[in-house]
């Protein structure tokens, strides 16, 4: 079985370097064959990079531990659904996946960049094979998932305990295809620079197309991580500015910046040069995740895939990079913009302000997370750059962002007067008032709580002024509220689907902020039979059970959750002991309703039958999960229809004007 | 209006009263978030499960039941550990320059921003010229 993994493996190296000569050839001959050629050959590598993960997770699952990856990384305990989570657990595997997802999906962008951008698609492809082989090579030559052992161990080492959970089986695929999914709109732009076509701009609706798909898979990625942390990880929190985090935030905010900046190309043929740094940067971003991720030089607690060649992606960063940008100068002179900044009072202007806002944000993350290397190589000194560090920088400067958001769409584009802006803030600033108004009753007094619900409110007021508007002239034409609304929303899916997501983030600043700001904890020492209160809440706890499993012992702690006098429910938070790992894995119960989550966790189960708990108290932190689905709806509404025709429009005007004068 | 209704009501998941939690606690809890666990790193005490984060938490409110300053409690823990331990750098030495550097990159993209915008302003007044 694994031998033909193998092979494929090899196949898809040869086939993969083919493409990309071929490719590059038919985009710099124009040749219809060769292109063709290299499409075709492209299409095969996916199947080959399909077997080769089948063969491995076959492997995984007659726990065949010949194989070295399966040994180290499975054991006959491990259930075989499992197979697919410790797939992706260690370095090899998840190389491999990364290739073989990666594979995939770029297929599917040659399929229709082919159709769409027909003199470019060859040069992406061959980007993407460049990209693609980078891969395989390591697969082959370095990290080899499919390589043998010369002894067969009786039983494998076991997956990672912290792996074993729900969210397991869709974070670790979401986050890595979305960081190197980056490489297809990255393509895109190299391919149009290197066809010398940044002068039209074709390729704005491909770019955008990918540029948000990549930025969906992100934010799931990023989402279903804080809520693993959250679930699994025992602390109550979701995000703590951990370098393999911020590695993953850092192309995210600048994938953020390039889906907003691309739509001002789209409609006004501006900030062509812009666009393509941005995507750029977000690539190189990317890549310099990957190298944190896989041992790099930064301590972390996500090093399941740690190995010693990070250096290599850092390498091939250097590399990419300087290519990126010896392209980019050669083809500066097609990327003038066509049209003209008319206002600093327009949604053009805050758009370029929200970018530089955005990568400042990630300029500073990067900032923090490299800090320390900085400062033990010319101090010798070791210094922590830790949550509270970022929650202080990174904090405000996100608030703004936020604010940003909520002025941006009321603006319209080319200019606006200073009178009409302030028109269209009054409703939003009415909501933000009432808002501080009941922060202030509430007794809620933390000043950047305030502001961070403020800023909130004048989001979420201008999005709602704009629906209510829309919905209120179609209600007039005598359609019913409901209707209208849906009507409303599916006129300009892009922008109606673009204030949902908007929407969910709001939610998730609202959960941020309160959960940062108004979370209660406590650490409450229990014998059995003894209750304890926290808020309106009181907690009764019950006893403890010990279950032996194979590779883990279990207590779990069984308590009453009371709210006001009322039962509410049985809670079983457990603290799971690895002996095999030396690993302790605890997970919390946690009560959850719109308005905070009850959270116990399980700090120690001592010997005379006293237990440390850890009770916390967050506040609107279900709003961060509810706010995935939704912006997930929200970013597929505003990509499902193509409008190319009628943004044609204005560009075209341009141009003619240009040609004329 | 009942957009805003919800919204209010969600807040008041915050406004619970916590009476029953000290100064001194919190004073605690604040604290543990800013040392770090030295063997487990990136984690504060707060937040590691580790042993010595146990022990770490327990000398943390000793010392606060013995009247020290959030400085002094963080000072003890430095001399024992090294600067390596507080989760944010200090903000002298080389630790300033942690702290300077996002503001210098602030003004400096407040100038960019400014920049850009009068630059393709202006392409426009030239154009016009034309």
């Amino acid at each position: 079985m694994v031998e033909i993994g193998q092979i494929s493996l090899i196949t898809s190296f040869i086939v993969v370097t083919y493409t990309s000569i071929i490719g590059f050839a038919g985009g710099i001959l124009n040749g219809r064959d060769l292109a063709q050629s290299a499409r075709w050959g492209f299409y095969s590598i996916p199947i080959l990079l399909i077997v080769a993960t089948i063969t491995l997770i076959y492997s995984f699952v007659t726990n065949d531990f010949s194989v070295k990856y399966v040994a180290e990384n499975s054991n006959l305990a491990m259930p075989s659904a499992y197979a697919w989570v410790a797939f992706y657990s260690g370095n090899e595997g998840s190389l491999l996946y990364i290739a073989a997802a990666f594979s995939i999906m770029s297929s599917l962008s040659v399929l229709i960049l082919n159709k769409k951008l027909p003199y470019t698609a060859p040069y992406a492809l061959g980007v993407m094979s460049l990209v693609l082989m980078f891969f395989i090579a390591v697969l082959l030559f370095l990290a080899n998932p499919l390589e043998q052992l010369p002894i067969v161990p009786d039983d494998g080492k076991g997956i990672n305990p912290l792996l074993i959970h729900f969210g397991m089986f869709i974070h670790p695929p979401f986050q890595m295809l979305g960081l190197i999914s980056v490489a297809i709109p990255f393509s895109v732009c190299i391919a149009t620079l290197l066809s010398g076509r940044g002068s039209r701009d074709e390729w704005v609706d491909q770019g955008r197309l990918w540029g948000m798909i990549s930025w969906l898979l992100l934010t799931i990625g990023l989402i279903l991580g804080g809520w693993w942390a959250y679930t699994i990880l025992g602390w109550g929190g979701y995000w703590a500015w951990d370098p393999v985090e911020n590695s993953a935030l850092m192309p995210w905010l600048a994938m953020t910046a390039f889906v907003h900046s691309i739509m001002v190309q789209k409609r006004r043929g501006l900030f062509r040069m812009w666009n393509m740094i941005l995507i750029i940067t977000a690539f190189t971003m990317a890549q310099l995740g990957m190298f944190i991720n896989r041992g790099g030089p930064v301590p972390s607690v996500h090093s399941f895939a740690e190995s010693t060649m990070g250096w290599v992606f850092l390498g091939v960063m250097a590399v990419t990079l300087f290519l990126s940008i010896i392209i980019f100068v050669f083809r500066f002179d097609t990327l003038k913009s066509r049209g003209v900044l008319e206002s600093p009072i327009s949604r053009e202007a805050v758009f370029l302000s929200q970018n530089a806002l955005f990568l400042l944000i990630a300029f500073v993350t990067l900032w923090g997370t490299i800090f320390p290397i900085f400062s033990e190589t010319f101090d010798e000194t070791t210094m922590t750059i830790g949550q509270p560090f970022f929650n202080k920088v990174n904090g405000p400067l996100m608030l703004l962002l936020i604010f940003l958001m909520g002025i941006g769409p009321l603006l319209p584009w080319r200019k606006a007067s200073l009178a009409s802006v302030l028109k269209m803030l009054t409703f939003p600033l009415i909501l933000s008032a009432l808002i501080i108004l009941v922060c202030l009753i509430l007794g809620l007094t933390k000043i950047w709580a305030i502001f961070g619900f403020f800023t909130c409110g004048i989001a979420l007021g201008g999005i709602l002024q704009e629906w209510f508007r829309g919905t209120k002239s179609r209600v007039k034409r005598g359609d019913k509220i409901i209707l209208s609304f849906i009507r409303l929303i599916n006129s300009n899916r892009p922008r109606y689907g673009g204030y949902i997501v908007h929407v969910s983030i709001i939610m998730l600043a609202m959960g941020i902020t309160a959960s940062s700001f108004y979370d209660v904890q406590k650490d409450v020492v229990m014998t059995v039979g003894e209750s304890h209160s926290i808020g309106n809440y009181t907690f009764k706890y019950l006893g403890v059970s010990e279950e032996i499993f194979p590779d883990r012992v279990e207590e779990t702690a069984k308590f009453e959750l009371w709210s006001k006098g009322e039962f509410i429910e049985y809670l079983y938070p457990y603290r799971a002991f690895y002996p095999e790992f030396r690993l302790s894995a605890t997970r919390g119960a946690i009560h959850s309703n719109l308005l905070r989550d009850f959270y116990l966790v399980p700090s120690d189960f001592k010997e005379d039958g006293q237990a440390i708990f850890r009770v916390l108290i967050n506040p609107m932190v279900s709003w961060m999960w509810i706010s995935g689905p939704i912006l997930i709806f929200g970013t597929i509404l505003s990509l499902s229809v193509r409008r190319s025709k009628k943004i044609k429009l204005p560009i075209a005007n341009n141009l003619f004007v240009s040609r004329s004068s | 209006m009942s957009y805003i209704f919800l919204l209010v009501f969600f807040l008041i998941g915050c406004s619970e009263n916590f009476q029953d939690i000290e100064p001194q606690e919190l004073r605690v809890i604040s604290l543990n978030k800013e040392i770090m666990c030295p063997v487990c790193p990136g984690e504060s005490i707060d937040q590691s499960q580790n042993d010595l984060a146990v022990q770490m938490r327990f000398i943390v409110s000793k010392l606060v039941d013995e009247g020290k300053s959030d400085e002094e409690i963080k000072e003890y823990f430095v001399q024992r550990y090294g600067e390596v331990v507080l989760m944010e750098p200090s903000r002298n030495g080389l630790g300033l320059i942690a702290w300077t550097v996002p503001w210098i990159a602030f003004i400096f993209t407040i100038f960019m921003v400014v920049f850009f915008i009068r630059k393709m302003s202006s392409t426009n007044h030239s154009r016009e010229v034309e």
